[in-house]
């Protein structure tokens, strides 16, 4: 019985949903497969996600995304690297190492459980970093990057300082958030051996030194079709994406990039419930991850079946 | 613990655990958990439900994952769920102190004991959740047990209270002391009138027939409940009733490191002990039938038949 309830059609928006138990190297997981009711495409796309908190704040983002792309009829799995969400090991600490480990192992079940010729991959924040890291490796002919990280250390600048701005705004109320340490002197925390918990997250010198070290722009060369998202306040285009554009340009990509902006795109990857209107909380984010899915599905829809009127995004 | 020893761990945990993530129909749209069964008939099960911030089924830090694989361990069953619209489940958000997701609790209590075939049921939940979980258990007499994270009577979810902010701004421009003051003033001020009544009248029904495990964070938003928890103790002898303080504030929803090891452990032993206390007082055990018919939600077969078979 639990098992037929693994699954379910919506009709409406002629797609039908699969949790699947996906066995890595890790240890098991959970994915979603999500799936068009109708004749599917002949490519299939991979959601990797993000790392920390970031993991449950783009979750919305993700499930857009999937059942965005399965009603056009694309083949969709997201699924929980080991560490998070109902995987399998239970103390496990996740790393970049096993994001990037885990990721090819999913597309294998991707193509086993769909047959799909081709695959993609998408990401947002971190999870573009791990799509950009793997697509070589998976022999992925598409990437989709929302609000990607491009170098590790800027991106490990952000989540310090979130540190500190959640002490600041409670007063230091737990033991972790107490220590005399400024935000500007994290770094050397780290670079000394020491831990810092970062919103929760325990951040190793390891981790440190793995996520510092990531820096898209060198690379391994990937000569598919990206579509590079930014998500911002305003329209003006980010130097950083600007150069990871150009760089996946030299190395052999063809890329095509667009801004979704809108009032709450400052908190992408941050928490988005909020009261919106009297008692009532709701997803402040709904908008810009609409903007985001209809334009990964014009883009997708017109690599697969050629331009349509509507134009594409470059 | 090691990670050596907690991979020993997790692997005698696949022998004993079994894991079914499902969609639950729910109206017109599928809520969806992930129910754990223990390898024996379970001596009950737990529903954990989440705040209204969009939190997964897994809760924060995996903290729901890590409880309902330690209950599964003690032989008790568990349903975590995600709210309408947040995860992996369908329809559109609708969550607020005044609009609870109830029928949904109740929806998932109710499938949680028939597919486990289990009797005795235990709520665990923080902020809205534990808020809607102590509406919903009003209407789920086989509910014995409850954890309550962050009821926080005096909190309100309100967009926009231009005065409140204007206030709180100018208050920022005196000396702390006297900001510290007029806040105190304010608090007292809440306490004293109405609000958070409703929050505790319904401690106070539930409180008559249920354990209740109460964590608060030291927070202006907990009001008078701690002597309100004092009285409640007192007039209800027959019961388990506490409540203890968490260093987290719901704000910062279990970033303390400690605070996650208390949460999961605190919860962990007080269903043990609620489950093993009433099964040894009443003579009755497991479950070994559904409480609620099971065709209603899917084919009329029990989990206990389904793992036995």
């Amino acid at each position: 019985m639990l098992r037929s309830l693994g699954t379910f059609s919506d009709p409406s928006l002629g797609i039908t949903e699969r949790f699947e138990i996906l066995q890595l190297s890790s240890g098991w997981t959970v994915g979603v497969l999500s799936a068009p009711l109708g004749e599917a495409q002949p490519v299939g796309w991979l959601i990797c996600h993000s790392f920390g908190s970031e993991q449950w704040h783009l979750h919305a983002t993700e499930v857009a995304l999937a059942r965005a792309l399965a009603a056009k009829g694309f083949p969709v799995l997201r699924f929980h690297c080991q560490g998070y969400g109902d995987s399998e090991q239970t103390d496990f600490a996740p790393t970049v190492t096993s994001h990037l480990a885990d990721t090819p192992e999913a597309a294998a079940h991707l193509r086993s459980l769909t047959g799909v010729g081709e695959i993609g991959l998408i990401g947002a924040r971190f999870g573009a970093a791990v799509a950009r890291l793997t697509a070589a490796d998976v022999g992925a002919g598409y990437l989709v990057l929302v609000d990607p990280l491009v170098r590790g250390r800027r991106y490990l600048r952000q989540l310090l300082r979130s540190r500190a701005i959640v002490e600041l705004t409670n007063d230091g109320a737990t033991e972790e958030s107490r220590p005399d340490d400024p935000a500007s002197d994290l770094h050397a925390v780290l670079r000394s051996g020491g831990v810092v918990n970062v919103r929760g997250f325990a951040v190793t010198p390891s981790l440190y030194e793995a996520m510092n070290a990531i820096d898209l722009t060198q690379a391994a060369p990937w000569g598919g079709s990206a579509l590079v998202i930014q998500v911002s306040r305003g329209p003006r285009p980010d130097p950083s994406l600007t150069e990871l554009g150009s760089r996946l340009e030299v190395s052999g990509a063809t890329v095509a990039s667009t801004i979704v902006s809108g009032q709450y795109a400052a908190i992408f990857g941050d928490g988005h419930f909020r009261p919106v209107e009297g008692d009532e909380l709701a997803d402040a984010l709904v908008d810009v991850n609409g903007e985001i899915a209809d334009a990964v599905v014009r883009w997708a829809g017109e690599r697969v079946d050629g331009p349509t009127n509507e134009g594409g995004n470059k | 613990m090691g990670r050596r020893e907690g991979r020993r761990s997790d692997e005698r945990r696949r022998e004993q655990v079994r894991e079914y993530p499902v969609f639950i129909p729910c109206e017109n749209k599928r809520i969806a958990a992930v129910v754990t069964v223990p390898e024996e008939a379970p001596e009950g099960v737990v529903l954990f439900t989440t705040g209204g911030g969009g939190t997964l089924r897994s809760q924060r830090f995996r903290l729901w994952t890590r409880a309902a694989r330690q209950l599964a361990d003690r032989g008790i069953a568990s349903v975590r769920m995600e709210f309408a619209g947040v995860g992996d489940s369908t329809g559109d958000v609708a969550m607020g102190f005044r609009n609870l997701p109830v029928d949904d609790v109740v929806r998932v209590a109710e499938f949680a004991m028939s597919v486990t075939g289990a009797r005795r049921l235990g709520m665990c939940g923080n902020c809205g959740g534990a808020r809607a979980s102590l509406k919903a258990a009003a209407s789920l007499p086989t509910c014995e047990s409850m954890v309550l994270f962050w009821l926080k009577p005096l909190a309100r979810t309100v967009k926009g209270r231009p005065f409140l902010t204007t206030a709180v701004r100018l208050g920022q421009r005196f000396p702390r002391p006297l900001n510290r003051f007029a806040k105190h003033l304010y608090w007292r001020r809440q306490a004293r009138s109405r609000r958070g009544n409703d929050v505790l009248e319904a401690l106070r029904s539930v409180g008559r027939s249920k354990d209740l495990l109460l964590m608060e964070t030291r927070s202006k938003l907990v009001g008078d409940m701690p002597r309100f928890v004092a009285e409640l103790k007192a007039n209800n002898p027959s019961h388990r009733i506490e409540m203890k303080g968490i260093d987290s504030t719901s704000m910062q929803a279990f970033q303390s490191l400690a605070d996650q090891e208390v949460a999961v452990t605190s919860v962990v032993e007080w269903f043990e002990r609620s489950f093993a206390t009433r099964a040894s007082s009443d003579g009755a055990g497991s479950g070994e039938g559904a409480a609620v018919d099971a065709s209603e939600l899917a084919d009329g077969r029990s989990l206990q038949s389904e793992l036995r078979s």
